[in-house]
């Protein structure tokens, strides 16, 4: 009947597939992480992180230091009032074991809290409360509170938390069962390797933690399927290196449950040796353990097939491993024995316990990752200058690995460095290229690094041609001495080296173009600085103010004239017209004048507009006194036409008609 | 009811004496024409909103807002580094700031009488109303030049020209819309001042040449404007030559030049252009020769004959050496090099054109078609001559200059499109004279019961029997402006495309129904929500201003095209390759890069079509040596961007932002994925992939495309 | 030759003495003041230079626009042009020679700098 249900389980997986089984479980040195992160939380802020931390290393089965202190702690942070922080308590303390939690209304708190319209979290707190203090508490009320909370909150964490009290629950508990399956369909899957709660780590732990405890209770197992729980493992064990205390503790309790619990045990094959499978270490070890690193019991560990990863070549099959006396969860195999070539390999693995046991899962399809590593030798070193246009055969050296060449190699930018070389596997004597195979040419003086890539051809020869003339940019055209080194690695290639070939002195054309320092462009820039344009020299103060002399010169030549010809102003009419006109152009270049010292253009245009009007009306007034003067001694001569707008006079105009 | 009222109306129209019907009826003629000149140029606002068409009117528009906002000074001093980036721009210094001041000073009046319009409707109105003065100034320029019969013709006509309409439609708001005013303002008041010989007019002639400055805008940077400017000083030298010059042509000219030069000088970007640059030497020469003339004159009026001659004489031979003895040794000095480059522009207008290439890119500075003449003209075409003739037949001043003005503006209109605005008003006006005459002429033949009122006869006559065909032709009883009033529907057809403004383009759907493309605001307005306020924007010149005023972000190039090298440089990142566009665009500190493309609607005045310039001026200097034109032609020396197209150009960044992800698109039923509609043939270059930038935003019909330039690599990378 | 033009010259001055009105004989003074200013002026840009060019030339122009209003006014103030300038009178044209020499003088101080 087992047989039957095996094949049917390992057809199952089939289906699923493969690549589900974990790979790695939690080592000593990942308990001792999650123990520093328990104790790092001492001392306790709030009773959670009491709760947490107390728990989780006893989870641990490390010892709590200062017992005493700790519930004294607890009792200073409890909040009387608040559910949660007495649940915390509560349990811490029952951990503790000896002590006890005295707060006056807490038992009303938590009996309070246990009705139908409370939240999930709060009920199940209230409930475990009072059941971890020894006080009285109606199981029946609890059930049908709860089963009436979750209808209004029927997320994954609250059905965790319904799981967890479900398990202390007495009395029909079918329908939490039932829903086991529901939550855990809620769950996503990333990769079709994790299985996960939104939520995280936290939710997903007390999903999982809540199930198995309720099936630990109900003695069946709990409605998941095994890939399921294995991908739910899978992702516990990639959350392994939880720092959080909340999450510490919820991984490690599901952690625990899941090595612990009858239904569903996961199988972790791992991998115990180093990946590289060498010469020297030509054995590939795993480890089969429980998730916490426990042994299983005997075991038959098969390894089904091993595959090349690049060409898909599988090297053996159906090689069984030999247990490690010294270890009773410890395999081994010797690799080598199947003459693999370099390269990474997958080896997928079975184990069948001596003693069939149905709770555990994912014994098939177990995979590990090695790689068969071999070393090199470089072979057939030649190193030479060749003119660029090819007029000359090249004159080349041969090198042996690790010496360096004697003589310093010239290139000019006419010609160019010309170095082949062939990597070869020690073991096999096969030719081989490698994923890495540099050139690397460092300036002696200024220590900077040019790095070129060698290729390889068809025939496996790797070459390298340095155009000197057409790298000079590489270069930034600085002409000196450089040191050659060959640089070869790979991942497969247990001897990487770096060998320091030659020197060479490289020329370069004077003033080439020097091309822009690659880091000047990230480089801050030159400031921007405004230039005012120079001023012209002026000519010496003298020079002008001579001119300035010079220029009112004709002024006087002007008056005298002026004189001469018999100019009088006694005819000046003193009207008020008149006065006021000339004292209104007066004020006008005046007004100029202040624009040129101070005023700017609007302040003046509307000064003018001000003076203006007076000086039309008076200029008006006068200009058209005198033309009607005029008109009376010269008449016939001509029409006068009426003057339309602003007509002015002054001294010399005033006279004229005398 | 009605018929009564008409029937009152008419009564008291015929009570008035025929004089005053005569005032009356020319009032109602200017009025009827100044509005229909506004409101024929609102169409694009009915049509669709009022905004602000084409490129320079944004850059106006930014700048007449800071004006309004900041006040004169601070727009005087206005440093932008919002354009030109890395250099900035002098704002202040660089533009003819009387279209701002003008529209601010609307702005300001009307909200000081609480008529709160906002700088924008200000600036989209702008045009059309100054096309209505444009209107009434025409009527008083022809009536300067004949008489009011003439002066109404050629307003009405003015009025809906399409040469005129085109420059000057609701939101384009540009220099040309004012600068027509200014322009035949001058020439009114000028032919004012030669007739008055007054120097009060003479002065105001020098208001409108501080407003002519706007002219020397519209025709700037290219030969053109060599025509405005010397169009005075060559109607006075024809004068001299034709032995016309009077006292009163001196107190005009001299007036106007002396006046003239200092106060055009006042704007701070003409400098001291007036009396250095050698298209003013012109001025000055007449100027000169002005002085020498009414000097000349002068002696001869004060003695006689004999003795005029031996002074002459010796006056010509003291003169004569000493300019020449000037002149060598000015050259010797290297003081005056009059062979230069901006010589020839003066003689031949096309020269800019062809040596600078970014003035030959503008589709305006392209010579005229025939068509162009007659769609823009229609029958002023034929009226043309006819006015001319009748201005040969009455000789006088004021005719002179008509003359000149009309053949030398068709010389020049002749060469380049854009001149077409200036040729437009000569036109109406010798139109209106022509057609004016002839109806003089041929309307005696009318049976008249009115025929002494000759002036009126035209426009009242409502009842008149006709009497042979010519008249029927000519005079139909209604209206001088009939035959023009015809041609309006003619007009409209044509001019439906020059009202659409382009910054939204509208297009028939399949079913027939209008689809409108606002993308170009549509991503103006992306970069101003979703880029950083600081970040600098990369396109073709064109766009700059559209960019700094609707985006509010910073640009390299505008459409102010002041430093060619800067230009070139973009022109060059556009043409290079990826790995060289980015290090030019590194250099420059580009954030974003925008395109215009058209493959997809078919729009064709897109980057593509434009990129031949782009080739061109990116060439055209020094550091773009590497990029020469003949690599982006198939050997055939054909610009296709099919497979056949040479794959310089399919490489280059411009086409690969144009046509990034087109080739997995269909645009047209039967056709290839990512075949272009403007260029109509399927894409050479579909499948790449961008390596330095990345595709930030592309419009609802892929007209606009913003593409970011990604950062460096991280070192080491 | 040079003895007949220096008759001429003597000729035209004495013409020039007894034939001309008094008030064009003051601007005609006038005149030649503005003359030997600008000639002045311009020995100056020529020995020193026209450095602030803008302070040169509105000085410059100042003059030139005053001789050639000055010119304006004596051609339109003299009887012998009455025909040529109908509808101006003395009055009138002394009026548009202040007005604009107002003008002249603004833009000068505006671009004096």
């Amino acid at each position: 009947m087992a047989r039957v249900l095996s094949v049917v389980a390992l057809l199952a997986f089939a289906v699923v597939g493969q690549a589900v089984s974990p790979s790695t479980f939690v080592t000593s040195q990942d308990r001792a992480r999650l123990k520093s992160v328990f104790e790092a939380a001492a001392p306790y802020p709030d009773t959670q992180s009491a709760y947490f931390s107390i728990s989780g290393l006893k989870l641990l089965g490390a010892a709590i230091p200062n017992a005493q202190d700790a519930c004294k702690q607890i009792s200073k942070v409890i909040d009387g009032g608040n559910v949660a922080s007495i649940y915390y308590a509560a349990t811490a303390a029952s951990a503790l074991g000896n002590c006890k939690i005295e707060v006056p209304e807490l038992r009303k708190t938590l009996t309070d809290a246990i009705k139908d319209d409370a939240s999930v979290q709060d009920i199940v707190f209230a409930y475990l409360a009072l059941k971890n203090l020894g006080l009285p508490v109606d199981d029946a009320s609890t059930n049908k509170a709860l089963l009436a909370a979750l209808k209004t909150d029927d997320s994954p964490q609250s059905h965790g938390y319904a799981f967890l009290a479900a398990a202390e629950l007495s009395g029909d508990v079918s329908k939490f069962v039932d829903n086991i399956e529901d939550v855990i369909a809620q769950a996503d899957e990333v990769d079709d390797k994790y299985l996960q709660f939104e939520g995280g780590l936290f939710v997903t732990s007390l999903v999982v933690d809540g199930a198995y405890r309720l099936a630990e209770k109900t003695k069946k197992a709990p409605a998941v399927a095994q890939d399921k729980v294995l991908k739910f493992t899978n992702y516990f064990l990639s959350r392994k290196h939880v720092h959080q205390l909340k999450s510490a503790y919820h991984f490690l309790s599901v952690i625990k449950i899941l090595t612990t619990n009858k239904f569903h045990v996961p199988v972790a094959v791992s991998r115990a040796s180093p990946v590289a499978v060498t010469q020297a270490e030509p054995s590939v070890k795993v480890y089969v353990t429980d998730l916490l690193g426990g042994s299983l019991g005997e075991m038959t560990v098969t390894a089904e097939s091993a595959r090349h990863l690049g060409d898909d070549a599988v090297v053996l099959s159906k090689k069984q491993f030999t247990p490690v006396a010294s270890d009773k969860s410890l395999f081994e195999l010797n690799f080598l024995e199947a003459k693999p070539a370099k390269g990474f390999y997958k080896l997928t693995i079975n184990v069948v316990p001596k003693k069939a046991d149905p709770k555990l899962i994912g014994i098939t399809g177990a995979e590990v990752e090695v790689k068969v590593t071999t070393k090199v030798s470089v072979e057939n070193v030649e190193i030479g200058v060749a003119d660029k246009d090819q007029a000359t055969a090249a004159k080349t050296t041969r090198l042996v690995y690790p010496n360096k060449a004697t003589n310093v190699l010239e290139a000019d930018h006419h010609q160019k460095i010309v170095m082949k070389f062939q990597l070869k596997d020690k073991t096999t004597g096969q030719l081989l290229t490698a994923h890495q195979t540099f050139i690397r040419l460092t300036n002696l003086n200024t220590k900077e690094e040019i790095i070129f890539i060698t290729e390889a051809d068809t025939t496996l020869t790797n070459k390298f041609d340095l155009d000197v003339g057409a790298s000079s940019k590489e270069f930034d055209s600085l002409s000196g001495k450089y040191s050659m080194e060959l640089i070869v690695g790979d991942a497969v290639i247990e001897n990487p080296f770096s060998w320091h070939l030659t020197d060479v002195s490289l020329t370069f054309p004077e003033g080439g173009e020097t091309k822009p320092d690659k880091q000047s462009q990230y480089a801050k820039k030159p400031e921007i600085k405004h230039k005012f344009n120079e001023p012209e020299k002026r000519p010496p103060a003298t020079v002008s103010l001579a001119f300035t002399g010079l220029v009112l010169l004709p002024l006087l030549i002007l008056l005298i004239l002026w004189i001469r010809i018999g100019v009088n102003v006694s005819n000046f009419p003193l009207s008020l017209s008149a006065v006021g006109f000339h004292v209104c152009l007066g004020a006008i270049f005046a007004l100029y004048y202040c624009y040129w010292v101070q005023l700017n253009m609007f302040q003046t245009l509307r000064w003018l507009g001000i003076i203006a009007i007076p000086t039309f009306i008076f200029g008006n007034r006068l200009l058209s006194a005198l033309a009607s003067k005029r008109a009376l001694w010269i008449a016939p001569v001509s029409v006068v036409e009426p003057v339309h707008f602003a007509i002015q006079s002054d001294h010399k105009r005033s006279r004229k008609h005398k | 009811m009605k018929k009564i009222q008409g029937t009152w109306g008419l009564q008291w129209l015929m009570r008035m004496s025929p004089d005053k019907q005569d005032t009356l009826l020319k009032m109602v003629i200017l009025t009827l024409a100044a509005i229909l000149s506004f409101s024929t140029r609102l169409f694009s606002v009915l049509r669709f909103e009022s905004v602000i068409h084409e490129f320079d009117p944004y850059f106006n528009y930014r700048t007449t807002r800071f004006l309004a906002e900041e006040g004169f000074y601070n727009f005087h001093n206005w440093f932008d580094d919002r354009a030109w980036y890395p250099l900035g721009r002098i704002i202040g210094g660089t533009i003819y700031p009387g279209l701002m001041v003008t529209s601010a000073l609307i702005y300001h009046v009307m909200n000081f009488l609480h008529l709160t319009i906002d700088v924008r409707n200000v600036c989209v109105f702008l045009a059309p109303l100054f096309s209505s003065f444009t209107t009434i100034v025409t009527f008083y320029f022809t009536k300067e030049l004949k008489d009011a019969s003439a002066g109404l013709v050629a307003a009405s006509m003015l009025a809906i020209v399409p040469g005129y309409i085109s420059r000057s439609v609701a939101g384009s708001y540009d220099n040309e819309g004012i600068a027509i005013f200014c322009m035949l303002l001058t020439y009114t008041l000028w032919i004012k001042a030669v007739k008055t010989g007054s120097i009060f007019w003479a002065s105001f002639v020098l208001f409108s040449i501080l407003l002519h400055g706007e002219c020397r805008y519209l025709v700037s940077s290219w030969g053109g404007y060599v025509f405005l400017i010397n169009l005075i000083p060559l109607h006075v030298l024809m004068l001299m030559i034709t032995g016309r010059f009077s006292h009163r042509i001196y107190v005009a000219y001299s007036t106007v030049y002396c006046l003239g030069t200092i106060l055009s000088m006042q704007i701070s970007f003409v400098g001291f252009q007036p009396v250095q640059s050698s298209e003013h030497m012109a001025a000055l020469g007449v100027f000169g020769l002005c002085q020498i003339h009414a000097f000349v004159d002068f002696l001869r009026s004060k003695m006689s004959t004999e003795h005029f001659n031996i002074l002459f004489r010796s006056l010509v031979l003291l003169v004569g050496s000493v300019v020449f003895a000037a002149a060598a040794v000015a050259t010797a000095l290297g003081k005056i090099a009059p062979w230069t480059g901006r010589f020839y522009s003066l003689l031949d207008p096309s020269y800019a054109k062809n040596n600078i290439p970014i003035i030959a890119s503008v589709s305006e500075h392209q010579p005229t078609t025939w068509s162009s003449f007659y769609f823009d003209l229609q029958l002023l075409m034929f009226l043309f001559p006819v006015g001319l003739y009748y201005c040969f037949t009455k000789l006088t001043d004021a005719n002179i200059f008509i003359i000149m003005y009309g053949v030398t503006s068709i010389y020049f209109a002749g060469v380049m499109v854009r001149l077409m605005l200036v040729l437009a008003p000569v036109m109406c006006v010798l139109g209106g004279i022509g057609m004016s005459a002839v109806l003089t002429t041929y309307m005696k033949n009318l049976d008249n019961p009115m025929k002494k009122e000759k002036k009126s006869t035209k426009k009242i006559e409502s009842n008149y029997p006709l009497k042979n065909e010519v008249d029927c032709h000519l005079c139909n009883p209604t209206n001088d402006s009939f035959p023009v009033v015809l041609h309006l529907p003619l007009h409209l057809g044509h001019l439906r495309s020059l009202l659409v403004p382009s910054i939204v383009l509208s297009a028939r759907g399949g079913d027939g129904s209008r689809i409108i493309f606002d993308d170009f605001r549509e991503a103006y307005y992306w970069l101003r929500h979703n880029t950083p306020e600081d970040a600098k924007v990369m396109s073709w010149w064109d766009y700059g201003y559209q960019i700094t005023a609707m985006a509010n972000r910073t640009i390299l190039v505008d459409n102010n095209t002041w430093n060619n090298t800067h230009i070139s440089r973009v022109g060059q990142a556009m043409a290079s390759t990826e790995e060289k566009a980015y290090e030019i665009m590194r250099e420059l500190d580009v954030n974003y890069v925008l395109v215009i493309f058209g493959g997809l609607t078919g729009y064709s005045s897109d980057d593509i079509n434009k990129f031949l310039w782009m080739v061109r001026i990116g060439g055209s200097t020094d550091r773009g040596s590497h990029i020469k034109e003949w690599d982006y032609y198939t050997p055939q020396g054909e610009f296709r961007v099919d497979k056949e197209g040479s794959p310089v150009l399919l490489n280059c960044l411009m086409y690969k932002m144009c046509y990034y992800r087109f080739g997995s698109v269909y645009t047209e039923g039967g056709k290839p994925t990512g075949y272009d509609r403007v260029r109509n043939t399927e894409i050479g270059n579909k499948d790449f992939e961008l390596d330095v930038l990345e595709e930030a935003y592309t419009t609802e019909h892929w007209l606009v495309r913003i593409y970011k330039v990604k950062d460096l690599d991280n070192r080491g990378a | 030759m040079p003895e007949k033009l220096t008759n001429v010259i003597i000729k035209f001055y004495d013409e020039y003495m007894q034939t001309t009105p008094k008030k064009l004989k003051i601007i005609d003074a006038y005149l030649l003041y503005v003359l030997l200013t600008g000639i002045i002026q311009f020995i100056y840009c020529c020995l020193v230079g026209t450095y602030p060019f803008n302070s040169f030339l509105s000085g410059f122009i100042s003059t030139v626009g005053s001789f050639i209003l000055a010119v304006c006014l004596r051609l339109q103030s003299n009887p012998q042009n009455k025909a040529e300038f109908t509808g101006i009178s003395p009055e009138r044209s002394f009026a548009d020679f202040i007005f604009a020499h107002v003008i002249l003088h603004l833009v000068v101080i505006n671009f004096i700098g």
